[in-house]
């Protein structure tokens, strides 16, 4: 991988302040000429003092040398762990499992832990670090706590429009969450149960403005329904049914009747 | 009001109560084309069809898809298939519906595309947004297996296609081809240089064929009908019918599927029902908020590919954004560059940092800290980011962006002028809200 040391020095300083517990640091072990690319066969020599037997290599320094995690140094609930295994079986290479293995795990954890990241890293033989920079390409995978509930609101060209902003306004007030924050890249409500983000466009300009509540779309919405939105959803119960993008017809019509153009 | 200006050929059976399963799609006609396809025709002879078609792509360059495809080298080396589900393109909503609806009508289109391709692994990279639609896939791709549409020795001709839906997380650049293979491969999702082109050098380093939803689902219709047929539709250079997701200020926002080449004007008044009552369009965006932005002078021209090239935009993924006279053209500018802005990959240095000084000069504007001699640097960065970078970002906010300023240069020198008047204000960007009831459902 080409990432600067100082990538590698910042990512492991995060890691170590959310808790994780701290990677053994590598020792120098003189005379090796091994490249650096050795980090995945030192993990793999293993016997417990494998990180301690870790050698070093010209010109990289300590922190460099993330490593693959190792199964067995990593405690992975078995479910997981055979989820992730099913998903690298659908591609041919298993790099390509990133992306739905950081789902599972946001899945299970309601967000991108550093100890689900390490997880999913231990089995998919990738670092933590790997996966974490992946993770963090995406909007949809939080690095940090994001509440049990969310609710994206489009505030794209056809929403804002229509009012997207002062939805977003109306769900930060409905649940409790900090506006600026908000429409700033995302924010988790008081009680911590619903993080509410403004969102670039969401592919449903037909129901804007609208938005994506637990990654089922509803719209259009005004202010009532938010605040409907955000009561079902903190007492279980449906969301908005009328609403929902699931039920709406297709624009124009006439419905099902086969057009005179169309052979076979 | 409607009925004769739509052509639903791929909406022909949309909202028939559940086309999702595999037992209504196959009553209504379902894989009838893909049992031809793999029973009775060749590769070589499909891909010769679908260029004799003229289908043109549907998720935006508008290249040829059977040109496309005969790109791919034959031989024994693994080659694949990725249908862009990743509509992402604002203004952009009829891949939703379409897979939503009928997400059988994209499995057999994907089959028949891999078979014709020599692919035996085929992909659907789906935004992540859209879990709703991707669950409903998976439904239907499983349904598919179990019924040997997929899989090993498809209806016992010896040819396999596997099939996997892939969802992405949340980022506009992996709708760009290059991005989508590296984000499939596992990456952050950045585009690659090209060439090569993903047609000789895509997925895994193997010759990729890459193709919209859209594209696709017409494969089984220009298999069941002959490409002359296909051509019946549309015009000499934009055949076929075309799903155009009509949005903003309209009446009846949503997904007309209309003939190619029928008036701009019978789409967004014909259907869609045009502006509120009383109002006047004052600007639209054709094909999507990366297509240079029109005005009411050009409502009469033809809905096709070449005119909206003509007419120095495009029609691009066939998404029509309406603004109307209460919408202010320097904010809706703003409004677009932010969307670039954050979805920038920041691989490349005019896209990166373009967009990011491009949205800062716009809010000048839009506070009235701007002279009108910012609107030359303004217009002058859009220049240099177009043909700069590795991939189109940065060019599509440049495009519409640089088209605003050109076209309604007075109203940015107004909004400076009237913004200073008014005094220091905090950033203000709303525009005068539609609310839903006003605009009628």
């Amino acid at each position: 991988m080409s990432e600067r040391p100082g990538d590698a020095d910042e990512r492991e300083q995060a890691i170590g302040e959310s808790g994780e517990p701290p990677v053994p640091d590598a020792e120098s072990s003189p005379g090796s000429g091994e490249p650096a690319q050795a980090g995945a066969e030192v993990a793999g020599d293993g016997g417990g003092a494998g990180a301690a037997e870790a050698v070093a290599h010209p010109g990289v320094t300590e922190t460099d040398a993330v490593q693959i995690p190792e199964a067995h140094e990593v405690d992975v609930p078995d479910d997981l762990r055979a989820e992730i295994e099913e998903i690298m079986g659908r591609y041919p290479q298993k790099r390509s499992a990133s992306i739905p293995t950081l789902w599972a795990i946001q899945r299970r954890y309601g967000w991108c832990t550093p100890e689900g990241i390490r997880q999913g890293a231990a089995v998919m033989g990738v670092t933590a670090a790997y996966l974490e920079s992946v993770a963090s390409f995406y909007d949809l995978f939080h690095l940090s706590p994001a509440g049990h509930h969310r609710v994206l609101v489009c505030t794209n060209i056809s929403c804002w429009m229509r009012g997207g902003d002062e939805l977003l306004e109306s769900f930060c007030a409905a649940a409790g969450a900090d506006p600026e924050a908000a429409a700033h890249g995302g924010a988790v409500s008081a009680d911590g149960e619903i993080y509410v983000s403004g969102f670039e466009c969401l592919g449903a300009c037909d129901l804007a403005p609208m938005a994506s509540i637990d990654e089922r779309y509803y719209g259009p919405l005004d202010g009532d329904d938010a605040e409907a939105a955000v009561a079902s959803v903190k007492a279980g119960s449906e969301v908005l049914p009328e609403k929902a993008m699931a039920i709406r017809p297709a624009a124009g019509g006439p419905d099902g009747e086969p057009d005179a153009h169309v052979a076979g | 009001m409607s009925e004769g200006l739509e052509t639903r050929v791929l909406f022909r059976h949309i909202d028939e109560p559940g086309l999702h399963e595999i037992g209504t799609y196959e009553r209504l006609g379902g894989y009838t084309a893909l049992r031809a396809a793999f029973k009775e025709r060749e590769p070589g002879d499909l891909v010769s069809e679908f260029e004799a078609s003229g289908l043109r792509g549907r998720g935006g360059a508008g290249f040829s898809m059977g040109k496309k495809a005969s790109f791919l080298p034959q031989g024994d080396m693994a080659k694949y298939l990725c249908c862009n589900a990743d509509e992402s393109e604002p203004g952009t909503f009829k891949d939703r519906e379409l897979m939503f609806k009928n997400p059988h009508g994209l499995v057999e289109g994907v089959a028949i595309g891999a078979m014709a391709a020599g692919a035996t692994r085929a992909f659907i990279y789906i935004r992540g947004e859209y879990a709703e639609i991707a669950d409903r896939l998976d439904a239907a791709v499983a349904e598919a297996y179990d019924a040997g549409y997929l899989g090993e020795d498809i209806l016992g001709t010896g040819i396999d296609v596997h099939l996997v839906v892939h969802r992405g997380a949340g980022a506009y650049i992996c709708g760009e081809e290059t991005a989508l293979l590296d984000s499939l491969e596992g990456k952050r999702g950045n585009p690659r240089l090209k060439p090569p082109f993903p047609a000789i050098q895509g997925l895994y380093d193997g010759p990729t064929l890459i193709n919209n939803v859209e594209t696709l689902m017409n494969l089984p219709n220009v298999v069941n009908n002959g490409a002359d047929w296909f051509k019946g539709f549309g015009t000499e250079q934009s055949t076929g019918t075309k799903v155009v997701s009509v949005s903003g200020c309209v009446q009846r926002p949503g997904n007309y599927e209309v003939e190619l080449g029928i008036p701009s004007r019978d789409i967004i008044y014909g259907l869609a029902g045009g502006p509120p009552e009383g109002r006047e369009i004052k600007a639209w965006y054709p094909g999507g908020s990366s297509s240079p932005v029109l005005g009411p002078e050009e409502l009469d021209l033809p809905y096709s590919f070449e005119a909206m090239a003509d007419a120095g935009s495009m029609l691009g993924s066939g998404a029509i954004i309406v603004a109307d006279e209460t919408v202010s053209i320097p904010k809706m500018a703003l409004r677009t560059a932010r969307f670039y802005q954050h979805e920038s990959c920041g691989k490349c240095s005019p896209c990166r940092e373009g967009t990011n000084w491009t949205v800062k000069m716009l809010e000048r504007v839009v506070r009235g800290e701007a002279t009108p001699m910012d609107l030359d640097i303004v217009a002058s960065v859009q220049e240099n980011i177009i043909g700069h970078c590795l991939c189109v970002l940065g060019d599509a906010m440049a495009m519409p962006v640089g088209s605003m300023v050109r076209r309604w240069r007075a109203e940015f020198e107004e909004a400076i002028a009237s913004a200073r008047d008014a005094g220091p204000a905090p950033l203000d960007v709303e525009p005068a809200v539609m609310t839903p009831a006003g605009v009628g459902a």
